[in-house]
């Protein structure tokens, strides 16, 4: 009987590990249901791979974005609306990965792990955006025919009224994979080199590791370093941090890249964002890279004004230019206002996330650096009724590729508190295309 | 309607999954409270006055550490003697050693009475009745679980009722008014029955209750037939319980067990029609059914009645294992790799615990390890099958179709469902008997789903416990072998279905659409039924003078 009893016990190591077995089946319905169920073949939330049940996504001011009617998704009947929100908005298909119909899909379907795709009303959860569509309209028009985006903020609230990415589609048009990038929103995936907008991360540190203000570099068409020449637009002579800003003296901000060295340099540019993934509403942004370690000094110098290997990414910039508006203070950019169910019951509204980026001192002098930037090198003309603090940035990405045009800043008003940033792509001097861009979509706010 | 369906679905798919989870933790306080202490059938005594219990119905009388009766003497041997029951009487046998009964040599199995003096090497044992033997013990009643059990039918029913409304199948109140009539004369009568419990009942009734829910909503035209099959498993499954009681005529029926077992699963291998993937099905004017599934049943009760008892001769393990083998040959001719798997689970099953060497076992494993991977090598259409297996999401519309669909559904439906016939699956081939557990997982929901896969655990349980107190060796095999089998298929079908396993097409027993494994599934709960009721008193030879 011992031994009958002995072997008996086959039984129960078979019922353990079938146990063991549906432990697994378990733990992985807990770690990927919402991957298997916003499937596109899921019947419950898609026909023939489109779409079909998701709430209503509407903008800051009501208008309906897309919604679901008789069982078809709908988006707004006006063509300019579409296409100047579907990177926000997302497609049918889920190729705009970042979109909400997509990463916000199994909260617009109404799925939870407890219930399911079912819902007693029948519908998805809605989404409210903070974004003013007829901005975004504008923003897109004054892109026009290039490739680029445009960002917009209100640095006191975090709410993103703003994105505009170009080239764009119409989403209620049945689409296919491209390989043109007209399904990538730029904005938080697109990275770029920075140019001279970099020279306010350069001028931030120095303001916090160095007496700034006595730093006194000389400038002959640029600068020679390791018996190379880092080349400047201008003969400015022996120039200071604030004339540098303002001139976006090459000459002047390398050597001080060089002055403070690569590890204090590297900081600053992790402090306000770099080699991070920032994440906006839980949607992963691509990384801002600012990566000095292996450089030499010529090469150091270069990343000092935006050039060599740095890389920033849209939101991470525009949330760091924010922080300057906003005295120091980062209010993480938002796109979604709230969360609400079918019958209207708020599941989540946004909520304020703050970072000290820097000192208010330090950033009331970056304010009043890139406010004389504006009014004596751009004019004030530009942007008419408003006090526009900005920097502009051209970045070279070849020898034979015409430079990116980049403008960021933010408007110092406390009825529009807003900032900004424009990425126009392979456009020329920043103090171009990309700062008429802005006195396009400014002009509109 | 459509707003009075709405609003009693959300209220009865919480109720369900929550009466589920209570009929859960009711069964295991039931299964508790069925636990027998502990009795002693007899004793021994030796000359010193020590008083040795004997609480099993097989002892082995020995040095050895598996001994039931240590006799920690040198000249005894590691097995001595046998000190068994047969036919509800003690007998005697000598095993490595020599043994008398009042001082007469036994060179056989001998009767013994109590009262008798064996001597084993010199050393005297006076065999007594138990002094405490006469205790008794009754069987609580699990009418708080049946009724449970009745509340989710009749949730259920009414679920698919205002579900489906007029367009529901006439048959689907019959089939649970059936159901529910059913389970309870047989609960009533059970309890007038000496030693009747009702503990396996509850987890089969659980999963016929999800099957016929299942049947009722993806495909109500088979309601009929899947009930009738039922009935007749019924039948077969009283029958069979009755006709388990005499395993000494079983043994000596095997051999034509065995003939017609595998000139059934022989002629459908060569003869058989391909249904479904697989050559395995029978036609017999007009009725098709799966032989092998009936085989298996037959399978259990040849290994149980060839190798039940313990003084087997060892051909006999051969014997088995050789039947064993030609069954394999023929379900792999069929092309049934599943059941294959499962007879070849069942036959390691029988073969360990008939005193095996585990190096035997071992080696039988690796050879059936080798035979596995040449058939990789010459048949590409099983290589394909398992190239898919943990890839299922990168062959997502080719050959992980079924697995990816199934996964899919059973992360709509949530821990809660979205109700009897709301869910997509249905469309897929074999949804309703391979893929059975997505439609569960979807449409009744996860927690549902993975009481469902409790049951077949409970299963596994409950043969252990059956298996330790039998009566006879035999049903311990018997129940043993089929409860692996059991849990072994229902673990090839849900795990297949969600690609943890390779998908192999076997049907998860008492929930899948299928007629023969249904009754199959009804045969081998016979044989826990009759492990639970064959307990006989043990008479004595002659009486005490």
């Amino acid at each position: 009987m011992k031994w009958l009893k002995h072997r008996s016990l086959i039984i129960i190591s078979v019922v353990v590990l079938f146990l063991a077995g549906i432990l697994l089946h378990s733990a992985r319905i807990a770690l990927y249901y919402e991957d298997w169920a916003t499937y596109p073949t899921n019947k419950h939330i898609f026909d023939q791979g489109l779409l079909v049940k998701a709430g209503e996504i509407t903008d800051s001011k009501g208008t309906f974005l897309a919604y679901t009617e008789n069982e078809t998704r709908k988006y707004n009947s006006n063509v300019d609306i579409r296409k100047a929100t579907v990177h926000t908005v997302g497609d049918l298909k889920g190729f705009v990965s970042t979109g909400m119909q997509s990463a916000y899909l199994s909260t617009l379907a109404g799925y939870d792990l407890v219930n399911g795709v079912f819902n007693i009303s029948g519908k998805g959860n809605n989404i409210a955006l903070t974004l003013d569509s007829s901005l975004c309209v504008s923003a897109t028009k004054a892109l026009g025919s290039r490739s680029g985006t445009v960002g917009i903020y209100n640095y006191k609230t975090g709410e993103i009224v703003c994105i505009a990415n170009t080239p764009t589609f119409d989403p209620i048009e049945v689409t296919a994979p491209r390989g043109d990038g007209v399904y990538v929103n730029r904005f938080l995936s697109g990275v770029y080199a920075p140019g001279s907008i970099f020279k306010l991360v350069t001028t931030l540190s120095a303001l916090e590791n160095t007496k700034a203000e006595e730093l006194c570099f000389s400038c002959n068409y640029g600068v020679d370093i390791m018996g190379e020449k880092l080349t400047c637009m201008g003969m400015h002579g022996d120039i200071k941090i604030e004339k540098a800003l303002v001139h976006s003296c090459n000459a002047f901000f390398a050597q001080t890249a060089l002055t403070l060295g690569r590890s204090t340099l590297t900081k600053t540019a992790e402090k306000v964002g770099f080699n991070k993934t920032l994440k906006m509403d839980g949607i992963e942004c691509a990384q801002s890279k600012y990566n000095v370690s292996e450089a030499n000094d010529i090469d150091f110098g270069w990343s000092g004004i935006g050039q060599q290997n740095d890389l920033v990414n849209p939101y991470q910039y525009l949330s760091f230019v924010g922080a300057i508006a906003n005295g120091g203070e980062g209010i993480s950019p938002f796109v979604i206002n709230k969360i609400t169910s079918p019958k209207g019951v708020t599941l989540k509204s946004s909520s304020k996330s703050k970072t000290t980026l820097m000192s208010e001192e330090n950033a009331q002098k970056l304010k009043t650096m890139m406010r004389s930037n504006v009014k004596e090198n751009y004019g004030d003309y530009r942007f008419p009724g408003l006090e526009v603090c900005g920097k502009t940035g051209t970045a070279e990405i070849g020898k034979n590729a015409t430079p990116h045009s980049l403008f960021v800043g933010f408007i110092d008003s406390e009825d529009k508190p807003y900032a900004f940033i424009v990425v126009v792509e392979n456009s020329g001097a920043g103090s171009g295309t990309a700062l008429s861009v802005a006195s396009k979509v400014l002009a509109a706010l | 309607m459509e707003g009075l369906y709405i609003y009693y679905l959300a209220i009865s798919r919480w109720l369900i999954p929550l009466l589920s989870v209570m009929l859960v933790f009711c069964w295991i306080k039931y299964y508790r409270d069925c636990k027998e202490p502990l009795k002693i059938l007899a004793g021994l005594t030796t000359s010193d006055g020590v008083n040795i219990p004997i609480t099993g119905k097989e002892n082995i009388i020995g040095r050895g550490k598996r001994a039931d009766i240590l006799i920690p003497l040198k000249s005894v041997k590691t097995k001595h003697a046998l000190l068994f029951v047969k036919g509800g009487r003690w007998h005697l046998a000598p095993v490595e050693g020599k043994v008398q009964i009042n001082l007469q040599t036994l060179s056989q199995p001998a009767p013994l009475d109590y009262g008798d003096k064996i001597t084993i090497s010199k050393q005297e044992l006076t065999f007594k009745r138990a002094v405490d033997s006469k205790h008794t013990f009754k069987i609580p009643g699990a009418w708080l679980c049946l009724l449970i059990l009745t509340v989710i039918q009749l949730l259920v029913l009414c679920q698919i009722l205002l579900r489906f409304g007029k367009e529901a199948h006439l048959f689907v109140a019959v089939a649970f008014a059936l159901l529910i009539a059913g389970e309870w004369l047989y609960y009533i009568i059970g309890r007038l029955i000496k030693r009747f419990a009702f503990i396996f009942e509850l987890p089969a009734l659980f999963l016929i209750t999800f099957g016929l829910a299942v049947n009722c909503c993806v495909y109500p035209d088979q309601l009929i037939k899947q009930t009738a099959c039922h009935l007749v498993g019924l039948l077969l499954y009283l029958i069979f319980t009755f006709v388990l009681r005499y395993p000494e005529f079983l043994e000596k029926c095997r051999y034509v067990f065995m003939a017609v077992t595998l000139a059934l699963l022989y002629y459908t291998a060569f003869f058989g029609s391909i249904l479904g993937g697989a050559q395995n099905w029978l036609t017999i004017s007009g009725f098709s059914f799966q032989p092998s599934e009936l085989c298996k049943v037959a399978f259990v009760v040849c290994g149980a009645s060839s190798l039940y008892s313990i003084i087997c001769r060892p051909k006999l393990k051969w014997e088995f294992f050789v039947f064993s083998v030609l069954c394999l040959g023929a379900l792999a001719i069929m092309y049934d790799f599943g059941a294959v798997a499962i007879f070849f689970v069942g036959m390691l099953m029988v073969l360990s615990l008939r005193l095996m060497h585990p190096g035997i076992i071992t080696a039988i494993t690796g050879a059936a390890a080798l035979g596995g991977m040449s058939l990789l090598l010459f048949f590409p259409h099983v290589t394909r099958r398992f190239s898919v297996w943990l890839h299922a999401w990168d062959f997502a519309d080719s050959t992980g179709y079924q697995q990816t669909r199934t996964m899919i559904a059973s992360a709509s439906g949530g821990l809660l469902g979205v109700g009897g016939g709301n869910g997509h699956l249905a469309p897929v081939s074999a949804s309703d008997s391979d893929l059975v557990f997505g439609i569960v997982s979807e449409e009744w929901g996860a927690i549902i789903a993975i009481t469902l896969a409790l049951c077949f655990a409970a299963l596994g349980m409950y043969a252990y416990r059956l298996a330790k107190n039998a009566d006879s060796a035999f049903y311990s095999i018997a129940v043993l072998s089929s409860a692996v089998m059991i849990i072994f298929q229902a673990g090839l079908n849900i795990f297949g279905s969600l690609d943890l396993l390779p998908l192999t097409g076997v049907t998860l027993i008492f929930v899948s659409r299928g007629g023969t494994s249904i009754i199959s599934a009804w045969l081998m709960l016979s044989l826990f039924k009759a492990a639970e009721i064959h307990k006989k008193e043990i008479s004595p030879w002659r009486y005490e003078e």
